[in-house]
């Protein structure tokens, strides 16, 4: 059952926001959604083919030959804060 | 105080020696101004995939074929999900349940003692970016030159009880993957790395104790201390009755103390799913034989032809299989000059002398092993005699001459004619008559006395033997 | 007839029969742009100068003789495509600021034609809608009808087209999101066989299901667009080998073809005119010698679970790097670390985004995988398993693109669930990575268009343009008035 817990939960996985003003809210939109893809329930599982099959042959992955890089200017170009040539962050502790 | 065996298992990361990154066409060196080792995809900008380097999956193959794996002939890419700044995706493309190799196993020595070290799995994966921490605006700096840079991730069963056998095993995996060529495993420059897991359990215990796992170790010497320190501290612990828990911790280098980062309850839920953008790889027998013929023969193979073929001693042996530059420098000299026992002395005394005292890199000998072969059969047929070819050994790591060059230039080769050797020794008897006298009159000790004079004058360019046998005729000619 | 009203073929002939200019051409759409586009509200981002630049160049290309299909042809891109130099929002308020260091490989395939790139067209945010009205940027009308939507999530595409305000547009489409606009937009609009076209530079929204392709006049613009925008590229690992000429069976005949028509397509849920000009499509299709089969999909009543399952779980990843600190929006109200992102993430997508994302990060969460995400994998297996049993028997399948015309503004944005249902007749096709074009089959009580999707087998792109030409040939289209 999706409760305010589990949202807390899954918008801290997810680093979003909410208000507490919202997740009432949101916990019935959402459980409506979840109503939609429990209809899944009924469809009892076989194999998986899906995480099996056919992979890429070794000859069609990408050889290895190095390119130029970009120019760090556009690296950086849409970042909101940098510094000699670094992106910065607010300070991480860990 | 009660008994416990630590039980130990290691997770370690190989930067894998490709040209470019895992998944684009930046350089992967080491090194590089911040931010300059940079695209699109690395980057992970808006719109952008990556495309699997093909050298990526070889060179994991190949590794993994050196640490005795087996090879899944359908192999999945992964996501791992979790937001960190040096992250740009908020991903790290990487492999889950089904990665590239499984089941190895390396065998290390503990003193006398061979075991054996099971591999549990190895996967690709990619790097992550550097923060560097900017204390003037109290802001972290994030470099992503090192995002993407293609990592294979190898995992121990937890088969190791002490950091002894910790220590041997990133030695003897480091050494495999130079081996084969797909790694530089140098840990100082941040190419290999590792996270150790660690437990205590009582000899009686059938289940393992609550393991701690020690993130990023980046030297042999900080996995030795991470290990000693964590397995008293846990014994401690459970002497005293308190529970371990199930933590991340961190080993402080400094203060040579491990300290808690997170526990099981913060752990991450890493939401792994099949990466969308990259397709699995299917790997067929023919592609597995053909990356196997490229591999070398390994350290314990070599190091059973030594023992068993070329009768070396197994400390001179393990010595010289320790590198692979020096291993195939030894092959290629006794190919030249097969006398193994001489050129392995020669190797393991004089030349890793330089090495070991750090003049010299064994990836970057200036002479040919040829040419080294021909010094140690100058040596060995006295064309120049022993000291005089460590000279001349000396001079080859300065110039490049060679032995024979160097030989004649400093007048080192031994004279054959008997003409100098008869012109010194009538020299020193006629001008040390009273030690003559006394030699004659039955002081045998003044025998070596002459003997020394006359080698000091003849500069080693002749035989101590024939010096010997025209000394001892002249003597008694005197008689 | 007019000149907007004429086909990309067309057009080609009087740019290289020097009747018109590419500048002459270009200077015509931008001013039907002026003229109209404050009503419609389809461009966010026009490029003027650079298409007046472009034309320049196409002209003298073709004074040349040296002109390629598309070369000098004015044509809109959805704003999910990166273009060098020209800002790529995405529908976001994210990426309001985000200008890619690079190109799209379809959109740089246009340019190496000469082609003209009008501009960027509004879309529901992220790709993640089925009515354009989540843009951030331009709530984008039906041009038939101003009150109603004109689908999503390339519904600035569709609208653009329609109205006349670009020759041909690109959209993407991961559940629909090109069909079903060029649906309620009267216009043909194709998603091609997934892998036919490189997403490299295609905003992701999910990418085992995003693909780029057309949306135009006619089946026949369309296979003349894929034809130059499709191909493999070393940029996507996901791109096909496989090389597809989508002009390839224009004009075969459809005497012997055999049609299906899934059943459960034709169900409860779909509204009775729609259902009625569909059949009545497919009888035209008999007329001319195809053979109509009856075929079941039993597993399309778990479409719409799998489908919004695998999309958001593939969404919430995707759009995890969305974090302040490369690009996009940043809160100005942070702190710490956390705060920056998780607030930036908060003021910066909108609720459809973020109900996805929770949705996907659900599916995945450690718990709850195997019931949501894996179990849709599953499904997902079934529903191309009996897309395979279809296709042993049938060339191509005949089924409505949406189950109804377009509907009034705010009559279900507002709720998920009836918008997600919505999706039902097209997000099989993409679960299943088919090719499927839409085109327009007949028209409401209130002259409201109606689509009508042609699906093919994997690669077999050029049998659905077949398909949906034929139709198109004996078809009347109607016109918007504006
Ligand atoms: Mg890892
Ligand atoms: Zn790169």
């Amino acid at each position: 059952m999706l409760d305010t817990d589990l949202m807390t939960y899954l918008a801290k996985l997810s680093k979003l926001e909410i208000d507490e003003a919202d997740k009432e809210r949101l916990v019935s939109e959402m459980s409506a959604i979840v109503d939609l893809m429990d209809t899944m329930n009924e469809v009892t599982f076989d194999e998986c083919e899906n995480l099996k099959g056919e992979g890429v042959n070794l000859l069609n992955l990408r050889e290895d030959i190095s390119r130029e890089s970009f120019d760090r200017e556009k690296i950086l170009k849409n970042a909101s804060h940098k510094k000699d040539g670094f992106f910065v962050v607010p300070k991480i502790m860990e | 105080m009660a008994n416990y065996i630590p039980v130990i298992g290691l997770e370690i990361h190989a930067q894998l020696l490709t040209n470019t990154k895992i998944f684009c066409s930046c350089a992967a060196d080491f090194g590089g101004e911040q931010n300059t080792r940079c695209c699109p995809v690395c980057t992970g900008l808006p719109g952008t995939l990556p495309v699997l380097n093909r050298q990526v999956v070889n060179y994991a193959i190949k590794g993994g074929l050196a640490l005795g794996c087996d090879i899944n002939r359908y192999s999945k890419i992964d996501r791992k999900n979790y937001f960190y700044p040096d992250l740009p995706k908020a991903y790290q493309i990487s492999q889950f349940d089904l990665p590239l190799c499984i089941d190895g196993k390396v065998k290390i020595d503990i003193g006398e003692e061979e075991k054996t070290i099971r591999i549990h799995r190895i996967h690709i994966e990619e790097d992550a970016g550097k923060l560097v921490h900017d204390n003037i605006d109290n802001a972290s700096l994030a470099d992503y030159n090192r995002c993407g840079v293609p990592l294979i991730e190898i995992v121990s069963e937890p088969d190791m009880s002490s950091a002894e056998e910790a220590k041997a095993y990133v030695e003897k995996v480091a050494g495999l993957l130079q081996y084969a060529g797909v790694s530089l495993c140098r840990m100082e420059e941040g190419s290999l790395r590792a996270d150790v897991n660690i437990s205590l359990k009582t000899p009686e215990a059938t289940r393992l104790g609550t393991k701690v796992e020690i993130k990023n170790l980046n030297s042999l010497k900080s996995i030795v201390r991470a290990v000693e320190y964590e397995i008293e501290r846990q014994t401690k612990m459970l002497v005293n009755g308190e529970e371990i828990i199930q933590e991340t911790r961190r080993f402080n280098d400094n203060r040579g103390v491990t300290t808690s980062m997170r526990s099981k309850e913060d752990a991450h839920d890493y939401r792994y799913f099949k990466e969308p953008d990259v397709i699995p790889v299917s790997i067929t027998d023919e592609d597995i034989e053909s990356i196997r013929e490229e591999l070398p023969m390994l350290i314990d193979e070599r190091f059973a032809l030594y023992v068993k073929e070329y009768s070396l001693n197994r400390a001179d042996a393990k010595i010289l299989v320790a590198s692979k530059e020096i291993s195939d420098f030894y092959n290629e000299a006794i190919s030249v000059y097969p006398n193994y026992k001489a050129v392995a002395n020669f190797i393991v005394v004089e030349l890793l002398r330089y090495v070991n005292e750090g003049e010299l890199d064994s990836r970057n000998i200036p002479f040919t092993a040829r040419a080294f072969a021909e010094l140690v059969k100058m040596a060995e047929e006295e064309v120049v005699n022993k000291n005089n070819a460590k000279a001349i050994l000396k001079i080859m790591l300065e110039g490049r001459m060679s032995a024979m060059e160097i030989a004649k230039a400093e007048g080192f080769l031994m004279n054959d004619s008997t003409d100098e050797i008869e012109e010194v020794v009538n020299q020193v008897t006629s001008e040390f008559t009273s030690e003559v006298e006394g030699y004659l009159a039955g002081k045998e000790k003044l025998f070596a006395f002459l003997m020394g004079q006359c080698s000091k004058r003849l500069a080693g360019r002749a035989n101590p033997k024939k010096i010997k046998e025209i000394l001892e005729l002249k003597l008694a000619a005197l008689k | 007839m007019e000149l907007c009203d004429k086909s990309i073929l067309m057009l080609r002939q009087m740019l290289d029969q020097k009747e018109i200019s590419s500048v002459e051409l270009t200077t015509y759409y931008l001013d039907r742009i002026k003229e109209f586009d404050h009503q419609i509200e389809s461009y966010i981002t026009v490029c003027e100068e650079e298409a007046l630049k472009r034309a320049a160049l196409a002209d003298q290309r073709i004074a040349k003789g040296e002109s390629k299909s598309l070369t000098g042809i004015p044509i809109s891109i959805k704003d999910n495509l990166c273009l060098e130099g020209v800002r790529t929002t995405c529908g976001s308020k994210m990426l309001e600021n985000f200008i890619p260091p690079y190109h799209a490989t379809a959109a740089q395939k246009l340019l190496a034609e000469d082609a003209v790139i009008l501009g960027k067209v509004s879309m529901d945010e992220f790709a993640m809608g089925g009515s354009t009205q989540t843009s951030y940027y331009k709530k984008t009308k039906n041009p038939y009808d101003m009150t109603r939507v004109p689908g999503g999530s390339s519904g600035g595409s569709a609208a653009s087209v329609a109205a006349k305000l670009a020759a041909a547009s690109l959209g993407s489409d991961t559940g629909g999101s090109i069909r079903q606009p060029a649906s309620f937009c009267g216009v043909t609009g194709m998603k091609p066989t997934y892998g036919a076209v490189s997403r490299y530079g295609l905003v992701a929204f999910a990418s085992s299901f995003d693909q780029i392709g057309p949306l135009a006049h006619s089946a026949k613009d369309c296979a003349s667009i894929l034809n130059t925008i499709a191909g493999h590229d070393i940029h996507d690992g996901t791109s096909a080998k496989h090389k597809i000429d989508f002009e390839a069976k224009l004009g075969n005949p459809i005497k012997g073809l055999k049609l299906a028509l899934p059943k459960e397509f034709f169900g409860d849920g779909i509204d009775s005119q729609v259902k009625e000009a569909v059949l009545k499509a497919a009888a035209e299709y008999e007329k001319m010698g195809a053979e109509l089969i009856e075929v079941s999909m039993p597993s399309l009543k778990y479409a719409i679970a799998a489908y919004y399952l695998i999309a958001s779980a593939e969404a919430s990843s995707n759009l995890a790097r969305y974090d302040g600190i490369k690009f996009g929006y940043c809160t100005p109200h942070a702190k710490t670390y956390e705060e920056r992102i998780t607030r930036t993430r908060k003021e910066g997508f909108g609720e459809e985004v973020k109900r996805r994302i929770l949705l996907g990060t659900y599916a995945l969460s450690s718990g709850y995988y195997d019931a949501y995400y894996k179990k849709a994998l599953y499904i997902q297996d079934k529903i191309k398993a009996e897309y395979r049993s279809i296709f042993e028997s049938c060339d191509a399948m005949i089924t409505p693109t949406a189950p109804t015309p377009a509907y009034k503004i705010g009559e279900i944005e507002g709720d998920p669930v009836k918008m997600y249902l919505a999706d039902i007749c097209t997000v099989t096709v993409n679960i299943a990575g088919l090719p499927a074009i839409s085109t327009t089959c007949g028209y409401d009580n209130d002259g409201m268009p109606i689509g009508m999707s042609v699906v093919g087998k994997a690669f077999d792109d050029a049998a659905v343009i077949q398909v949906a030409d034929a139709f198109e040939t004996n078809f009347k289209t109607q016109n918007p008035r504006l």
